[in-house]
């Protein structure tokens, strides 16, 4: 749940001055930090980012009244702006899962250097 | 190292390749798709153009403008700029304009310099070479610095372009234009440069229509004297725009060259490679002053409705401008500093296409494969050769090297092939729009004109196209064929030129003063709907590319009988959609049928006919027999001699084929060659008949069908995409009448203006003042265009005249 509202703040306001690949790395970051289980990261990240691709999406899509949604919905051969709303999400969301991915592996691989270290000393 | 760790490190180095291959991929072009990550991104991508709020007041800090700038904008969302000087006042048009509609003016630009494919890739290559080849891009370049020699053309060039570019420093891909981000490319700086390119392509889009190589086919296949009856030189039944009176004494002061232009064509390579469509005939626009003893007012009535392509955004964009010594209002093409069509506190004018021929090819004798020399006047000339190059989307890069002769360049090679079906092989095209010349000049000196003096010095700028400049004060009306037309025999240049010699080339231009004029004619009242504007007793040969007089001679009916015309009448004469053709045609054609007809259907459809009011209404079901009636007949008349080829050979016109049918129904071009009865007209009249009523009940379902089944309007967006346009739209008028919509062509703007001590105005556009799909402006105002609904246009003698008129205002501080 943490994570979940981790990732929705956070893709929400770096998007503002962030590259669009942005949760990506905050996926990165979330998956090194909760490396244990794998799918629960995941999907708080993707639920957390699509929450605010999303829902700031749906902010545009309603403030306009669906104008624009329509018109672009149309060049992608979508019969309905509301889908653009879906899509926007799931590509948000995957972007910060398919980091959490990454993030998990470079967990694991930390971990197993760490341990190393510490005897050394 | 042991073996886990090896697997976590090629885990990780799977998922970051993984990861760095979504991100890549969704931060690229493919194909038409952009790049989704970026697009869909609510943060920068199309979400950031959807217009939430309506906008506010605020003032903007903007560089290289010295003092401040009011921008009233008002509740249609044109903007009422109010500078203290000139340079402020362009300035403020060029932000403006940029605002609403910068990615029209990059597209366009671009399109004109012949640099599309840079941002849309290898596919664009062919248009590029064209308007390259075509001398669009070198002549802009001349025309430029032919342009700056101007004070105030140099001053608006600079100022516009400081304007736009505050504009564009304002922005961050963030907030781009959505086109830039569909096809993911970044606004480049505006220059002069770009504006003079899309000064060329409004001449290229006016006058490089030509059917020289057409109709040199057509005349090889069928012999001259099939030639000389069916294509004559001025059109049947034509009336000259201007009274005959005009011009009766210079007759014996100019006789053309001799020795030109009647020689037979020698044989010419056909193309059979070209397909594409011929360009539609049929552009509508009109203007006419009505003095002011023939309005309720006793004030000079002016209109206007260019007819054009239509698209969105709109190829006009509305505003009002005021600064130094001028206040005036009306229609720029994005892009270009000052007014085109408009009006300021002293007079209105407004232009229709003069439509003359100023586009011919000479046929080139070049030494040998090389291209290096070419025979003229008996000695060789060495061709200038240009290297140009051309760097695709993608990295494909084209080096091509231009053919230029001294009469122009050569476009196409050979064994090339060739860019349109009217672009013959190694022929020189001459054509006026390459001529460096200041076009724009008349578009800023119109607007602080003060009357009929100031009007006429500022008009005389116009080169290429000439332009039916039509004039109101509150003292006077005036009608002027300005432009370059060069002195040419009879005949000369209508199809292609053979001959290599400087007899065949075009003289001078006519002169100013012998360009057909009316200043205050006793009738009152001067129109033009381009046709020929002057009759046979004019001196000079101006082409043969004239339109028939249809919607001429409707607008001067109207026009004759206008006594106590107002503006709103004067709005009724534009939106006129009563056809003088069918007024003229379709008793021809019931003439011909028995009164005793077969089924119940075709005396029904006979009925309907013969109580039709020739309006072409949307929802009336006669407008749509007569025209499938007509085009069954022409296409009947001529198919047989034509073997149906319209893609080779020019037809006869639609006054030409009427006028046979009401001389001559026993005509030989109306017997069917390929059958062994002999038909007359009347036979083809009654069997197209036939053919049309079973057509329109197959349309309609068993029931006649309407018109608008046949005349579907649309708007395109400028990429095409379906989704960015209006389409299926339905409305009134067709191709020969004065409200002449017919597809995506038609009246691109409507005005009307009163010359009262401050002018009244209506006018309206299909489209809307923002370019941005996701704004409500931006096609605000079709469904009233359609409709033929007028807006008053406001306006304004100071900023704070009517602010409940105002929306929001944006106060530009110079910082220079």
């Amino acid at each position: 749940m943490i994570s979940m509202l981790i990732a929705f703040a956070a893709s929400l306001l770096g998007g503002f001055f962030l590259p669009w690949w942005w949760p990506a790395v905050l996926g990165i970051a979330l998956g090194f930090w909760k490396p244990k289980s794998r799918l629960r990261i995941f999907f708080s990240a993707f639920i957390g980012t699509a929450l605010a691709w999303g829902g700031l999406a749906l902010v545009y899509q309603t403030g306009n009244h669906g104008l624009l949604a329509g018109r672009v919905a149309g060049i992608f051969g979508l019969s309905n702006g509301g889908w653009l709303v879906a899509v926007t999400a799931l590509i948000g969301g995957l972007t910060a899962g398919f980091g959490t991915l990454a993030g998990v592996y470079c967990s694991a691989v930390y971990s197993m250097f760490k341990p190393r270290r510490t005897s050394a000393q | 190292m042991n073996v886990p760790i090896l697997k976590s490190l090629f885990g990780a180095a799977i998922r970051f390749a993984l990861l760095a291959s979504w991100i890549f991929l969704l931060s690229h072009k493919l194909g038409p798709v952009p790049p989704l990550g970026k697009f869909f991104s609510p943060f920068e991508g199309f979400w950031r153009n959807a217009e939430m709020v309506s906008p506010h007041s605020k003032e903007v800090r903007v560089p290289k403008l010295a003092g401040n700038v009011a921008m009233e904008y008002d509740q249609r969302g044109v903007p009422h700029v109010f500078a203290q000087n000139l340079y402020g006042m362009f300035y403020a048009q060029g932000y403006a304009t940029a605002r609403d509609r910068l990615w029209q003016m990059d597209i366009q630009s671009r399109a004109g310099l012949g640099r599309l494919s840079e941002i849309m890739g290898s596919d664009l290559l062919r248009f590029d070479l064209e308007r390259r080849r075509m001398g669009m891009a070198a002549s802009a370049k001349t025309s430029l610095a032919m342009v700056c020699r101007d004070s105030i053309s140099n001053l608006a060039l600079d100022a516009y372009s400081a304007g736009v570019n505050a504009w564009i420093a304002s922005l961050s891909p963030a907030t781009y234009p959505l086109e830039f981000k569909l096809l993911d490319y970044t606004p480049e700086a505006w220059t002069p440069l770009k504006s003079m390119a899309l000064l060329k392509n409004m001449q290229w889009n006016l006058s490089k229509s030509s059917d020289d190589y057409i109709l040199t086919r057509t005349l090889e296949k069928f012999g001259a004297e099939f030639f000389a009856e069916l294509f004559p030189l001025r059109n049947p039944g034509s009336e000259p725009i201007f009274p005959s009176s005009v011009f009766k004494s210079v007759g014996a002061v100019l006789t053309p060259p001799a020795g030109v232009g009647g020689k037979p064509p020698q044989q010419l390579q056909p193309n059979t490679d070209s397909i594409f469509p011929r360009p539609q005939p049929g552009a509508g626009s009109s203007n006419f002053v009505l003095a002011g003893s023939r309005t309720a007012s006793g004030h000079p009535i002016l209109g206007n409705d260019p007819h054009l392509d239509l698209s969105l955004p709109s190829i006009w964009y509305e505003s009002q401008l005021q600064g130094g010594n001028i206040n005036a209002y009306g229609v720029s093409v994005p892009g270009l500093p000052g007014l085109v069509i408009g009006f300021n506190q002293r007079m209105a004018w407004g232009l229709t296409n003069g439509m003359d021929d100023v586009y011919d090819w000479y046929k080139i004798r070049f030494q040998n494969d090389s291209l290096n020399a070419y025979f003229w006047n008996g000695q060789w000339l060495k061709t200038r050769f240009v290297i140009d190059t051309i760097t695709a989307r993608g990295g494909k890069v084209v080096i091509d090297t231009q053919i230029w002769t001294h009469l122009g360049p050569v476009p196409v090679k050979n064994g090339e092939r060739p860019f349109d079906r009217n672009t013959p092989t190694l022929h020189a095209l001459r054509w006026a729009a390459l001529d460096s010349s200041d076009d724009l000049s008349p578009f800023l000196h119109l607007l602080p004109a003060q009357g009929y003096k100031d009007f006429l010095s500022a008009i005389r700028g116009m080169s290429c196209p000439a332009q039916n400049f039509a004039f109101a004060d509150s003292s006077g009306i005036a009608l002027v064929h300005q432009g370059h037309i060069p002195i040419k025999s009879f005949g000369q240049g209508l199809t292609l030129v053979r001959e290599n010699d400087s007899a065949s080339e075009w003289g001078s231009y006519i002169p100013d003063s012998l360009l057909p004029t009316a200043y205050n004619p006793s009738q009152g009242w001067l129109a033009s709907a381009n046709q020929e504007p002057m009759d046979s007793a004019y001196p000079f040969y101006l082409g043969s590319g004239f339109y028939p007089s249809e919607r001429a001679g409707r607008l001067n009916r109207l026009m004759e009988s206008a006594h106590h015309a107002t503006l709103d009448s004067a709005w009724n004469v534009v939106m006129n959609d009563q056809s003088l053709h069918a007024e003229q045609t379709l008793p021809l054609l019931l003439g011909c049928m028995d009164s005793t007809s077969s089924s119940s259907e075709t005396h029904q459809a006979l009925n309907l006919l013969q109580d039709w009011n020739y309006r072409y209404q949307a929802e009336s079901t006669a407008p749509a027999l007569f025209d499938l009636w007509w085009k069954n007949f022409y296409r009947q008349t001529w198919e047989d001699d034509f073997e149906g080829d319209t893609l080779h050979y020019a037809w006869p016109s639609r006054p030409v084929t009427r006028l046979l049918l009401q001389s001559d129904t026993a005509s030989d071009w109306f017997d069917d060659i390929r059958t062994p009865k002999r038909e007359s007209g009347c036979d083809l009249v009654r069997h197209s008949f036939g053919e049309a009523v079973q057509q329109s009940l197959k349309a309609g379902s068993g029931k006649f069908a309407t018109w608008n089944n046949f005349h579907p309007l649309s708007i395109p967006h400028l990429l095409r995409l379906p989704a960015l346009s209006r389409a299926n739209l339905s409305g009134n008028g067709s191709a020969e009448c004065l409200n002449a919509q017919r597809g995506s062509h038609g009246p691109s703007w409507r005005m009307v203006v009163e010359m009262n001590s401050t002018p009244l105005a209506l006018g309206g556009y299909p489209g809307g003042q923002s370019g941005n799909p996701g704004s409500p402006n931006y096609d605000a105002f079709v469904n009233d265009w359609l409709a033929g609904r007028p807006y008053k246009l406001l306006f304004l003698q100071h900023p704070k005249e009517q602010p409940d008129a105002i929306h929001y205002s944006l106060q530009l501080e110079g910082t220079p």
